[in-house]
């Protein structure tokens, strides 16, 4: 597989609302040209969109419920009354529990760098309160509007600098006394006495003043004229056209207010947001057109669901889950007991025409309950009203779009500071901005947060004997491995190659290829079983039946194109049926005679860890150490299961792997699959050792915005639980780290007077963490464009006493053992291991595979 | 007698009302006197028609609270106005003269007079008829006849209310209006009570007075010396993304034309390669003829891919040594470059002005080298 569909893949796992978000996966450093490719071909298929979350609060919800907030921590306040998730797990507080790092959770080692980082200090006067009251209303009043409507008719005693969430009021001042009362008069007359209680004053770090914080700052980003899609602002005065795809991308900003380490802090980074300038409707048209009648429903459902489409009468987004192939705008809904057709609908809302009558409509399944509480039937949308956001799966594989857009949205440091400064700059410029944030005492500083790092020193890398170090700026040691013996080979005696006449002299020059490179890296090589197949389904696969025996080593796929229902179909064969080690290759990417020398090195090293051998390793000091990585796919297509990958390693040097997949079934949650895995794991690191592991550390890749409560407070348990079950007197340390490659988070280092990405292997463990995890990040990869993205590692559970600086050492070494890209990734190896793991169960398999396979590294 | 309940409630009828006339009188300038939190306007602004639309009310916390409901939503930038748009809300009193205000098409006052005292309504009629003078204006008011229809109520309908006027007081005070204004009204309503009682007539009643035409000639220049006296204090401005925005109509136009002229190349350079134009040619064809949803649209839409056809002799793509070039009017078949440009005069004079495109006679000149270059 390529790095490029790696890094897209991994990101698009992750990803909310699509952002494009400069992802520097390990792979997005371009590869050697024409690498090899058991691309799981054409990403056509709908891909992990699992967790899109619908936005919320994007307009005032009508007939909402009023929650009556009870305590501080539950206290949700929407500036428009919407329930806000908690995307930033602010009330998950797990540092207290680990002994070992209530003084300090820094390490020692490495040289100290500066580095800036993007966020900004807020300036509030000392001795900042907030205050807040308690509304009460008697007779009791039960409309929100009317609440609000009473309270405010009083304003000459509560100014104007106010918020109201329809029971808890927030002023900047103290009224005069503890209690207030006045009388209000409702529209018909009705007398309401309302009493004011101050029931609190909110130091600026409370979580509910944090909120707060950050209700403000979104009211000052919509008088800046920035356009909320999905969570995040985005500048529509701005465009970016790329008019040769029909795309425009609107420059934007995430923003976070939250407390760090050691004070409260803006998060500010740059986001992008995919628009196109075409309805739906056009897109149904031009897909109609291009497979015909025939196909049209088919095609257009795996095209459009999962979508997120803007409509053009309302603030909100939605998510295509389906199409209602027998509803066109004809078709009526009862509205107030009347019914009433969607086309008459749109004319007297919105004055809106529909020119086709005979479109079929989109269904998108409400989330959010209506009024008491009953849920919401699926909206039906009108597709001619819908505008697409994002990108479809066939505009993501495809590289010319890509390349265009990231010439717009990767930007290198130096720009991206340029950008963030001056939001801030115009924001500080705005005088209704600036009366907004100083009704309320807010303030923020204009340059970027200064911090200190270190910059792990680089690894060296052990293979065949033979040690060599990798040049610290590069984070690559494919020259350095060049003429080196591998660890260890398995060798390729029975073996075979199937191609289709068309690309026999490919198959034949590969052969050829690989004879030359594998020799000087230490693996024996016989001649394969070239297998000739028609360019037909059933032929190959006949093939297949036809000369996969046990004993075959290796099955090698020529493919002629990047069909993907081919290379499932290989894949699920030789997964499930017939266990055995394959590799798929698109004949293009052997046609080049002038790149075969790194072509056929590529996919000689990845067969040969396929098969179980190992390529290289760095030092490991800890013994008894079982390494454990998990990631999960979310499969949108088949009835949304997701799939969650654990591999965990069995050799001390970190360069055997255990890998298993389980298929969450419906109604069950992960973990009770990965208890599963795990045990099975133990027992495979028992045979392997003779003993069972004294340490345990898992890395658990995978886990959303808000999800981290679960995490802690039902994953955890289940780890330990299962680990209890093998035995009374079995009581290893366990550590549970949390690992996040999609943050907001950048670092920056002035390098020859010039900001520039900090170099590989840098650690940050202040300022910008926080105060009540267990948390670092490590920026372990290099890359040649645009800005990098560190990981943020998130220790959730820790018994095993090893000091922060070990832990971080320990995870750097780890981003060095993933044997499919000769340099250092992003995650630890387990964590992409187990992600490509899913990922090919979650695409091409759909099964749990073979047993057999559960030593080999077969889905690299 | 039971409680009588409108569907749609009423204050929606007369928010339809208000639209309907809008619809039917087509208004560029449009004032919502009255506008409270903009809930009407928010309406009025789905009206294309409407290029400029104000609201003014008295209590400017209420439009504070409720401006950035106007803003433009993200579509309204994927998809400008073919008219501009912009919205302006301003914090005054309507018994106040502000020029901001003159001579618009339409200004709207629903049920907003009754929270007038009586004695400032002569300086309301005095304003509004007499210096804003809107070419129409629809006012609304409680019915005080229909009280007695609405069980349980005493008195006023809302403690606010400084006056109810009957059916005959209301038109008493409309009839007058004219005769000193020079308007004329009709009458009209929302809400109709149950079977038998239509002699009390609407719960709201509505007015809608018209200028008289020959007014003008006789009030030149009316009260013109309070022009450079503002009242109002404007607290939000707006404006919408439209094509008459130049660079809006360029970016769009440009696009477009990008789009379309990368695809009218690809398909005349892959067709003359193939030679075998007729072939493709009659594909297309069979495929539109299936009848479904959308193939009907489709062939509308698709003008523009015959057009592409070049060897078709349909249309004269014109190859001249390393250029190929496209006739303005086909390029103008295409819906969105005639959403975008009124006409093909238009869309070269638009074209003649931005400098990476060429114009040759009425042809656009593009270049079929390698862009990779």
């Amino acid at each position: 597989m390529t790095g490029r569909g790696r890094a897209r893949s991994r990101s698009r796992g992750r990803t909310r609302t699509y952002e494009v978000q400069p992802t520097e996966a390990p792979g997005v450093a371009p590869l050697a040209p024409g690498a090899a490719a058991a691309v799981p071909p054409a990403e056509t298929e709908q891909l992990g969109r699992g967790r899109q979350k619908r936005s919320t609060g994007a307009a005032v919800p009508e007939g909402e419920i009023i929650t009556i907030s009870a305590g501080f921590q539950q206290m949700t306040i929407g500036e428009r009354g919407g329930r806000r998730r908690d995307f930033h797990d602010v009330g998950v507080n797990t540092r207290q529990a680990i002994e070992h790092v209530q003084e300090s959770k820094m390490g020692v080692s490495g040289a100290p760098i500066e580095l800036r980082a993007n966020y900004f200090r807020i300036l509030s006067r000392p001795q900042w309160v907030l205050y807040q009251y308690h509304v009460d209303y008697n007779p009791p009043m039960e409309s929100r509007r009317l609440r609000s409507a009473l309270l405010l008719k009083n304003e000459d005693l509560l100014g104007t600098t106010r918020t109201f969430d329809g029971s808890i009021l927030f002023l900047p001042h103290r009224l005069p006394n503890t209690v207030t009362e006045f009388v209000s008069e409702t529209r018909d007359g009705q007398t309401v006495k309302i009493t004011l209680t101050l029931t609190n004053e909110l130091p600026p770090t409370s979580p509910v003043c944090l909120q707060f914080y950050n209700i403000i700052f979104r009211r000052v980003l919509r008088i800046l004229n920035m356009q909320q899609i999905g969570r995040h602002y985005y500048d529509p005065n701005d465009p970016k056209n790329i008019p040769q795809h029909r795309l425009m991308v609107w420059p934007g900003f995430s923003t976070s207010i939250l407390r760090y380490e050691v004070s409260i802090l803006l998060s500010l980074d740059v986001s992008h947001k995919v628009l196109r300038s075409e309805t739906v409707l056009n897109l149904m048209y031009q897909l109609r057109q291009q497979c015909g009648e025939a196909k049209f429903e088919d095609v257009c459902t795996k095209e459009l669901v999962g979508l997120i489409v803007l409509t053009r009468y309302n603030n909100k987004t939605y998510r295509i889950d389906g199409i209602a192939w027998d509803q066109t705008p004809n078709n009526t809904f009862s509205k107030n007991d009347t019914s009433i057709s969607f086309k008459n609908y749109y004319k007297t809302q919105y004055n809106l025409d529909i020119t086709d009558n005979n479109q079929v409509l989109l269904i998108s399944r409400v989330k959010k309950s209506g009024p008491g509480g009953r849920p919401l039937g699926p909206a039906l949308l009108i597709p001619e009203f819908c505008y697409l956001t994002g990108l479809t799966d066939k505009m993501r594989s495809d590289f010319t779009i890509m390349k265009d857009l990231s010439a717009h949205t990767r930007l290198t440091p130096e720009q991206r500071e340029q950008r963030l400064l001056g939001f801030i700059s115009n924001m500080h410029k705005d005088s209704a901005a600036k009366a907004e944030m100083a009704n309320w005492g807010l303030q923020f500083d204009n340059k970027l947060l200064s911090l200190k790092g270190r910059v792990l020193p680089p690894e060296k890398i052990s293979q065949g004997g033979k040690i060599y170090e990798y040049s610290p700026w590069v984070a690559d040691w494919t020259k350095e491995m060049r003429g080196v013996q591998l660890m260890s080979t398995q060798p390729l005696e029975d073996w075979m190659i199937l191609f289709i006449r068309r690309n026999s002299d490919c198959a034949y020059s590969l052969v050829q290829f690989l004879g030359k490179v594998c020799s000087p890296m230490g693996i024996r090589i016989q001649k394969p079983i070239m297998i000739e197949v028609e360019d037909r389904h059933d032929s190959l696969m006949r093939a297949l039946q036809q000369n996969v025996t046990s004993s075959t080593q290796m099955v090698v796929c020529i493919l002629p194109n990047n069909r993907k229902d081919k290379y499932d179909a290989v894949k699920k064969f030789l997964c499930v049926d017939r266990p055995t080690p394959s590799q798929c290759v698109v004949a293009r990417t052997l046609s080049k005679p002038q790149a075969m020398m790194t072509v056929a090195t590529k996919i000689a090293l990845q067969m040969n860890c396929k098969m179980g051998g190992e390529l290289w390793s760095v030092e490991i000091p800890l013994k008894q150490l079982m390494i454990v990585g998990i990631d999960c796919y979310h499969d949108t297509t088949a009835g949304r299961r997701s799939i969650a990958g654990l591999v965990a390693s069995l050799n001390q040097g970190m360069t055997r792997w255990f890998s298993k997949c389980t298929i969450q079934r419906p109604g069950q949650e992960i973990i009770d699959g990965l208890k599963y895995s795990l045990q099975v794991a133990l027992k495979a690191w028992f045979r392997h050792n003779n003993c069972l592991p004294s340490r345990i550390i898992v890395y658990r890749d995978g886990v959303g915005d808000g999800q981290l409560q679960s995490v802690v407070s039902y994953e955890v348990p289940q780890f330990l639980e299962c680990i209890k079950a093998l035995g009374e007197d079995y009581n290893p340390k366990l550590s549970v780290v949390v690992v996040k490659k999609r943050i907001g988070a950048r670092f920056f280092a002035k390098i020859d007077g010039k900001l520039s990405n900090p170099p590989p292997g840098t650690v940050v463990d202040n300022e910008v963490t926080r105060p009540e995890w267990y948390d670092f990040y490590v920026i372990s990869q290099a890359v040649r464009i645009g800005s990098v993205s560190p990981t943020h590692y998130n220790v959730v559970y820790d018994t095993s006493g090893l000091k922060p600086d070990y832990m971080q050492r320990l995870t750097h070494k780890l981003c060095h053992m993933y044997y499919n890209w000769s340099g250092i990734i992003a995650v630890p190896a387990p964590c992409q291991y187990a992600h490509k793991l899913a990922f090919l169960i979650g695409q091409s398999i759909h099964r749990e595979p073979n047993p057999n396979m559960d030593e080999l590294l077969y889905y690299l | 007698m039971e409680r009588i309940k409108f569907s749609p409630p009423l204050y929606k009828q007369r928010y339809y009302f208000v639209i309907d006339l809008i619809m039917k009188s087509q208004p560029k300038k449009v004032v919502d006197l009255g506008c409270a939190d903009c809930s009407l306007l928010r309406k009025m602004k789905f009206q294309q028609c409407v290029e400029e639309l104000v609201g003014i009310d008295i209590n400017q916390q209420v439009i504070r609270e409720n401006m950035y409901l106007l803003s433009p939503l993200p579509c309204d930038y994927l998809n400008p106005r073919i008219r501009p748009l912009i919205i302006k809300l301003y914090q005054g009193s309507i018994i106040e003269k502000d020029p901001c205000v003159k001579n618009f098409d339409m200004a709207s006052c629903i049920e907003v007079i009754e929270h007038l005292e009586l004695s400032m309504l002569e300086a309301f009629s005095n304003v509004v008829f007499g210096y804003m003078t809107p070419h129409t204006i629809v006012i609304s008011t409680p019915n005080a006849d229909f009280n007695r229809l609405l069980l349980g109520l005493t008195g006023f309908r809302d403690r606010d209310h400084k006056f109810e006027w009957t059916k005959t007081e209301f038109q008493n005070w409309a009839l007058d209006i004219c005769v000193r204004y020079e308007y004329s009204v009709t009458f009209a309503g929302v809400g109709s009570g149950p079977a038998g009682t239509e002699d009390v007539g609407f719960c709201t009643q509505i007015a809608i007075f018209t200028r008289m035409p020959a007014r003008n000639d006789r009030w030149p220049n009316s009260n013109a010396d309070c022009d450079d006296i503002h009242s109002y204090k404007l607290l939000h401005e707006v404006k919408y993304p439209s094509y008459c925005d130049k660079n809006i109509f360029e970016n769009a136009l440009i696009n477009e034309m990008t789009y379309w002229t990368e695809k009218i190349k690809k398909h005349f350079l892959n067709s003359t390669e193939q030679g075998d134009t007729k072939n493709n040619v009659q594909q297309d064809q069979e495929s539109n003829e299936d009848v479904s949803w959308c193939s009907r649209s489709m062939e509308k839409h698709c003008v523009n891919w015959s057009v592409c056809k070049s060897a078709d002799g349909y249309l004269e793509v014109q190859k001249h040594g390393d250029t190929i070039h496209i006739p303005l009017d086909q390029l103008f078949t295409i819906l969105e470059v005639k959403k975008i440009c009124s006409s093909v005069v238009r869309l070269k004079e638009a074209l003649l002005e931005i400098e990476q495109f060429e114009i040759a006679g009425d042809n656009l000149v593009v270049c079929i080298c390698d862009n990779e270059k």
